[in-house]
């Protein structure tokens, strides 16, 4: 039997009441003592809200939440919390966490916890200096513009060094031909050395030991008027002073081009009685194209070999190429302009 | 990697490497320079690293530059300060980030690395793996136990509250 209810054992009697063991009597003098003393009323609530959580706890108690997961150390409840908010819980492991939350409510507000630890992306957050970290896209393509430039700008200079390297002239020595073209009635020759070598069917012989130019057309149109005219002493010789000015006359590197068909080489012969025996031989222009005219023709297209060349690089370096060849008796120029990058040289 | 790829990966990911590395250390200035760096180092590899791998590449160097500055810093000391003077405002907490900022600093440097290329940039187990230099059971590892530390700490708080 409890004593009298007083400030000195009130929290036994406050302990027992949480407790559901005060007798009616008991009770009848705990309300009077809290009515003398109202401010120990909060007191007996928090006996209350303890003994409550405590019997909470007792009664939810399952040894299943001792276990600790292997891999990580933790309780298997935190275990298949966190896995659930992982997404990475399976359908096992997803009932065994329902089977521990249904025995320990408590777990629900663990996992809402849990459910927060996902961190938020927060968009503000923007690097200040981004515009710094663009690269141009020009940088490398500009670079790879140049080596292709410099490259083809390389190779246009080997190319002309190969052009202007000495020609190897057929016959050695250089010949002469004449353009009688202007009239049928030739009077004058005006002689250019040629470089190409000569073609069958003549039309001026040179006679070495008397040192006279004589001429015959083996052009099938060719009068026999005109060859008559032609081969008279009067009208072709040339005196050995003549000769030796002529010969004399800087070479013409050109080549003479013509479209005269009239205009053929000649060339020397030791022989020049040979000149009666020489027929007319029946042939046509056509036939004596050169590897130089086919090639001008058919693979040059008509353009000159530096144009074509020029054209072939630009197309390769993707640059506006340019090619400009001087040629001049003292020395020949050769500009090569292709993008950023030029060059030339003198010969 | 093109010239086109590699700004896109700048457009792309910039912002997402910053503000990962600024979570983690906290300075402003320093996380522009980590980014800097390994948008730097990716430049200097884009004809090696592959359109598909930036990311990846551009998380591993900047974390590893980070951990290489974490552990300079706290060599010489001065990350200590750093962590005492922010802690001296942990008590100061308007909304759930906040707490969850103070949460952060919980963690290791490791599992608040690991954690944030989770939520932050969702990362697989083995991608973070290959960021981090860890293994798979590793990275399960330091995220769960990371969880544990966060969920501890929300819920202290909660009770101070």
């Amino acid at each position: 039997m409890m004593e009298k209810i007083d400030k000195n054992n009130y929290e036994a009697y406050f302990l027992d009441y949480a407790e559901g063991n005060l007798t009616e009597p008991q009770l009848l003098l705990l309300n009077e003592f809290l009515k003398k003393h109202p401010a120990l009323k909060s007191e007996l609530e928090e006996f209350e809200i303890i003994l409550l959580e405590e019997k909470n706890t007792s009664s939810n108690f399952s040894k299943e939440q001792l276990f600790r997961e292997e891999s990580t150390g933790l309780t298997t409840a935190d275990y298949l919390m966190i896995s659930e908010v992982e997404g990475t819980i399976n359908k096992t492991e997803k009932l065994a966490l329902a089977s521990l939350v249904e025995k320990d409510k408590s777990l629900l507000h663990d996992l809402s916890v849990y459910h927060t630890t996902k961190l938020p992306v927060n968009k503000k957050v923007i690097y200040p200096a981004k515009e710094e970290l663009f690269q141009k896209e020009t940088k490398i393509i500009f670079w790879w513009r140049s080596i292709a430039s410099v490259a083809a700008a390389i190779l246009a200079l080997v190319i002309f060094n190969l052009n202007n390297e000495p020609k190897v002239y057929f016959p050695s020595q250089p010949s002469f031909s004449a353009d009688n073209s202007t009239s049928d009635e030739v009077q004058d020759y005006a002689f250019t050395i040629k470089e190409q070598p000569s073609k069958e069917g003549t039309a001026l012989l040179i006679d070495n030991k008397t040192n006279t130019i004589k001429s015959k057309s083996t052009i099938e149109k060719q009068s026999n008027t005109s060859l008559a005219k032609i081969n008279s002493p009067a009208s072709t010789e040339l005196n050995s002073d003549e000769l030796e000015k002529i010969q004399k006359q800087p070479f013409e590197t050109e080549v003479v081009e013509t479209s005269n068909p009239k205009l053929t080489p000649i060339v020397q012969e030791d022989q020049p009685e040979t000149l009666a025996e020489v027929s007319p031989t029946k042939t046509k222009n056509e036939e004596f194209v050169t590897l130089k005219d086919f090639a001008k023709q058919k693979v040059l297209k008509g353009k000159t070999f530096s144009e074509t060349v020029a054209d072939e690089l630009a197309e390769l370096a993707k640059e506006k190429l340019d090619i400009k060849v001087e040629r001049s008796k003292k020395e020949d120029k050769f500009a090569v302009n292709i993008g950023k990058f030029s060059f030339s040289r003198n010969k | 990697m093109t010239v086109k790829e590699y700004n896109t990966t700048v457009e792309l990911y910039s912002d997402n490497v910053f503000r990962f590395i600024l979570k983690n250390i906290r300075d402003e200035n320093k996380a522009q320079d980590i980014v800097q760096d390994s948008f730097l180092k990716l430049w200097q590899k884009v004809e090696e690293v592959e359109g598909e791998k930036a990311k990846s590449y551009l998380f591993t160097t900047a974390y590893r530059t980070m951990i290489d500055l974490i552990r300079r810093e706290k060599k010489e000391g001065n990350w200590n300060e750093v962590s005492e003077k922010s802690y001296a405002h942990s008590e100061a907490y308007s909304d759930l980030g906040e707490i969850l900022q103070e949460a952060l600093k919980q963690l290791s440097d490791v599992q608040r690395a690991v954690v944030m290329l989770r939520d932050y940039e969702g990362y697989d187990y083995a991608e973070i793996g290959e960021i981090t230099n860890l293994n798979l059971s590793q990275v399960k590892v330091y995220i769960f136990r990371a969880r544990k530390i966060l969920k501890d700490y929300l819920v202290s708080v909660e009770t101070v509250i």
